[in-house]
């Protein structure tokens, strides 16, 4: 007999991920397709999907530990056969999942670029023909720093992962809807509208200087 | 005065895995049968991790001697080493025990870990039927630490009882116990040592299944008092099967009743021990603890079933809590 005697738990519609570690967690390949080609759609034991995958049990067996001990995915019934074998069915806690937005481009971030995303910004001006001296660096660090720091406030303000109707919206609509709130939060804010003043007046003496 | 209740809630049933002599033959049986059908993956795995234990052991020596050596020279380190043994017996009942740990775990470490990926195989075949002799290594890289630790909780708590006893004798005038006491203190702390043991028998699935040492060791410690024919049984009879033999082996006047084994095929009989225990019994047994581990916790966790549809008391009903937010 296959079926697990009782009532199963519903597997939920979908969950959102914030956490880097489990993001960092599912970038890998055989991970990925564990849980998004094979277990989001049935329950499996190591066995069926390590055939399913054509890897070997032991292989499959490690990366289901580290998705079961991460929460991904959970164990929904054993089942002892007349061969001896004890399987373990797993099974995906969800059906999607959804990345938070904030940790997702955090995630990005790291995995492409090495330098936080002060460093980075300055770097980049640079390929405008924005150079900054060393004289004016630390004040510009500091500024970009301080920016940075309250746009990620506000940006974590309105992408809450316990605002389900929120996290529910396409990506697309929910991006669009971050931007617009962003920005309007982040004009009434009367630091953040200084430190930007202060931000853009050191630019355009660059630009001004590249003029001429 | 209040309402009756008309609308009672409901009993809940306790989940139920099998118990008893027809459990404990099941996971004998099928612990020699996996052990016998994967006899090669396991003979290789033993050979290479017996040679990989072996040069952790000397590499782990050769880390604590050689700077000794350079430090202190090697004419005073060969007088440090062959007058050991009398300076540590005038040592005080702490220090004596630290010494003698500091000593002794770091050489088991090894292989601790040597026989807690024997339980990685195993649960590869309980759980998904095939293994290979390479997956001991890695299980012997990913669980290393964790398995170390799991050795020295079943050290340490099989011991711990003696390593208290002399600690009170150095640490206060309280002398020796006598022949008298011997024979009573001797065969408790045997009975200490199985009954310790056994009920730790389940810590190396544990940290198999992801588990820290420490957690892996409270939880086979409730899994025995759940289960204990199932779990003591099962330990009971390996113990039996492992130290009888190697004591027939033993040829002192205090073990001659079970000193049975003619002098003549003492050595070819102990060669055949030590390779049945090696390849075949040890094995079995973490084949065994693993089955008993998976089929335990799944009860713990409520979510097991069966082939045996007769047996009604076999069944259980899931009650896995899930939490809807």
């Amino acid at each position: 007999m296959m079926n697990p005697k009782g009532s199963v738990p519903e597997i939920k519609e979908f969950i959102v991920i914030s956490d880097l570690k489990t993001i960092k967690l599912l970038l890998d390949r055989t991970r990925a397709d564990i849980v998004f080609k094979y277990l989001v759609n049935q329950e499996m034991t190591v066995k069926q999907l390590a055939d399913a995958m054509g890897k070997k049990p032991g292989t499959v067996l490690h990366h289901v530990q580290k998705l079961n001990n991460s929460g991904i995915i959970e164990m929904v019934r054993t089942h002892e056969t007349t061969r001896g074998i004890v399987e373990r069915y797993y099974r995906a806690i969800a059906r999607e999942y959804r990345l938070g937005i904030t940790e997702m481009m955090r995630a990005r971030t790291k995995e492409t670029s090495p330098q936080n995303p002060v460093q980075s910004t300055l770097v980049g001006l640079s390929t405008l023909g924005i150079t900054i001296s060393d004289a004016d660096m630390k004040r510009a660090d500091d500024l970009l720093s301080r920016i940075i720091e309250i746009e990620v406030k506000t940006e974590k303000l309105i992408n809450r992962s316990d605002n389900t109707a929120f996290q529910r919206l396409p990506t697309s609509t929910r991006i669009n809807v971050l931007k617009s709130m962003n920005k309007f939060l982040l004009s009434k804010n009367s630091t953040y509208n200084e430190l930007l003043a202060e931000w853009h007046d050191l630019l355009s003496q660059y630009l001004n200087n590249s003029k001429g | 005065m209040s309402w009756p209740k008309n609308n009672p809630e409901p009993v809940k049933r306790k989940p139920m895995t099998p118990q008893g002599i027809s459990a404990l033959s099941k996971d004998l049986y099928f612990g020699f049968k996996f052990a016998l059908q994967h006899f090669l993956s396991y003979f290789l795995a033993m050979l290479g991790i017996i040679l990989l234990t072996v040069i952790m052991v000397v590499v782990i020596l050769l880390i604590v001697v050689v700077p000794l050596i350079l430090f202190v020279g090697l004419p005073t380190f060969i007088v440090w080493i062959t007058t050991f043994t009398v300076e540590v017996g005038t040592l005080e009942g702490t220090m004596f025990i630290a010494i003698i740990l500091m000593i002794v775990l770091p050489i088991l470490g090894p292989f601790f870990v040597a026989y807690g990926s024997l339980y990685g195989m195993s649960r590869e075949i309980i759980e998904s039927e095939a293994t290979s002799a390479e997956s001991a290594f890695s299980w012997y890289k990913k669980r290393a630490l964790s398995l170390v630790g799991g050795g020295m909780v079943h050290f340490l708590m099989s011991l711990a009882p003696f390593l208290i006893a002399i600690y009170v004798i150095f640490a206060t005038s309280i002398t020796g116990p006598t022949n008298e006491q011997l024979r009573l203190i001797l065969p408790v702390g045997f009975v200490w040592i199985i009954l310790s043991n056994g009920m730790l028998s389940l810590t190396f699935p544990g940290i198999i299944d992801g588990l820290s040492a420490v957690s892996a060791a409270k939880r086979s410690v409730r899994l025995c008092c759940r289960s204990p024919g199932r779990v003591l049984g099962a330990w009971t009879v390996y113990f039996t099967m492992i130290v009888v033999p190697i004591i027939s082996l033993i040829d002192d006047q205090f073990l001659n009743a079970v000193s049975v084994i003619p002098n003549e095929i003492l050595a070819p009989y102990g060669a055949a021990i030590t390779l049945l225990i090696l390849f075949v019994i040890l094995p079995a047994m973490s084949i065994t603890f693993s089955r008993i581990y998976l089929i335990l916790t799944a009860q713990d966790e409520s979510v097991y079933d069966n082939d045996d549809d007769d047996s009604e008391e076999y069944t259980i009903k899931l009650e896995v809590d899930y939490d809807e937010s």
